[in-house]
């Protein structure tokens, strides 16, 4: 399961809109440097949900 | 008998020395006096320029080669004779070899374009980061285009990213009727940079999991750049 996919189960009122380039709050990247998907940027209203945090 | 009279006599009115000023040798109180410009006997050939070296004191540059001009050293002290520079820099393109997958949907992955089509400077990392770091500081136009799969109600970006952060953005997407219609998302832009620390990268991103970012000829995706103007 991918990170995008593992916050939409842990908050369910996210929205693809809410990762959405320029407009949303959420900002998932992929540095190809094989350490994974990680948060770069969380402007959502909510916390980071537990067991997730911001950068690699 | 008639005395000669010379400049020592000292009459009244009359100039009885002369005295070698700044930049001037000779001078004498008698018979005939030669003053010398020391300005002109530094210049020994053509071209010869003179510039100060501090208060009243100066010294010679000898005329420099073929295209070559006149700027400030190093230590702003003095002029010197220099290669003109060139007008232009580093120019790279570089391409994606075979298919990238971007597992994730919404998610912004950086483009691994593993190889060069030229790379004027060895200013592009195609092997570790995959990004265009510049030597030589200026203004940049980039050009990129990436081959996202076609496919039904889903929306495709790429962005240039300068030191990590999003600088220029584009997309092209899908309505689910004339899905064929949809182009690759593809984006030029000018940037600024350094010279020395500031890098450049490009990231797609797709509404829709597991799609290939294409890979092939150059065509098909890449990111290009050239040194426009200095700064």
């Amino acid at each position: 399961m991918s990170l995008y996919d593992e916050l939409l189960e842990a908050l369910p009122e996210l929205t693809e809109n809410d990762f959405w380039p320029y407009v949303g709050t959420i900002v998932l990247q992929n540095d190809s440097d094989g350490l994974g998907d990680y948060i770069a940027k969380w402007d959502y209203p909510k916390p980071i949900p537990d067991g997730f945090k911001l950068g690699k | 008998m008639t005395k000669a009279r010379t400049l020592a006599d000292n009459y009244a009115a009359d100039i009885n020395g002369i005295t070698a000023g700044t930049g001037i040798t000779g001078g004498g109180t008698s018979g005939t006096v030669t003053i010398t410009n020391q300005m002109a006997t530094t210049i020994d050939a053509a071209g010869d320029l003179i510039y100060g070296t501090g208060s009243d004191a100066f010294t010679k540059l000898s005329i420099g080669t073929a295209g070559q001009i006149l700027k400030v050293n190093s230590g702003a002290t003095a002029p010197e004779w220099a290669a003109a520079s060139a007008a232009s820099g580093p120019a790279f393109k570089a391409r994606r070899t075979a298919d990238q997958n971007v597992a994730s949907a919404n998610t912004w992955v950086k483009v691994q374009l593993n190889a060069e089509v030229y790379d004027t400077d060895n200013c592009f990392d195609s092997t570790t980061n995959y990004r265009f770091t510049p030597t030589k500081a200026g203004y940049y136009q980039f050009n990129s285009r990436i081959y996202f799969p076609i496919n039904n109600n889903y929306v495709n970006f790429l962005a240039l990213y300068k030191n990590g952060t999003v600088v220029a953005q584009t997309n092209a997407g899908t309505n689910g009727t004339n899905a064929n219609m949809a182009g690759p998302p593809g984006l030029s832009d000018l940037q600024s940079a350094n010279g020395s620390s500031d890098y450049f990268e490009i990231y797609a991103y797709s509404t829709s999991a597991g799609n290939d970012i294409g890979g092939g000829a150059e065509q098909v995706t890449y990111f290009s750049g050239v040194w426009i103007r200095g700064l």
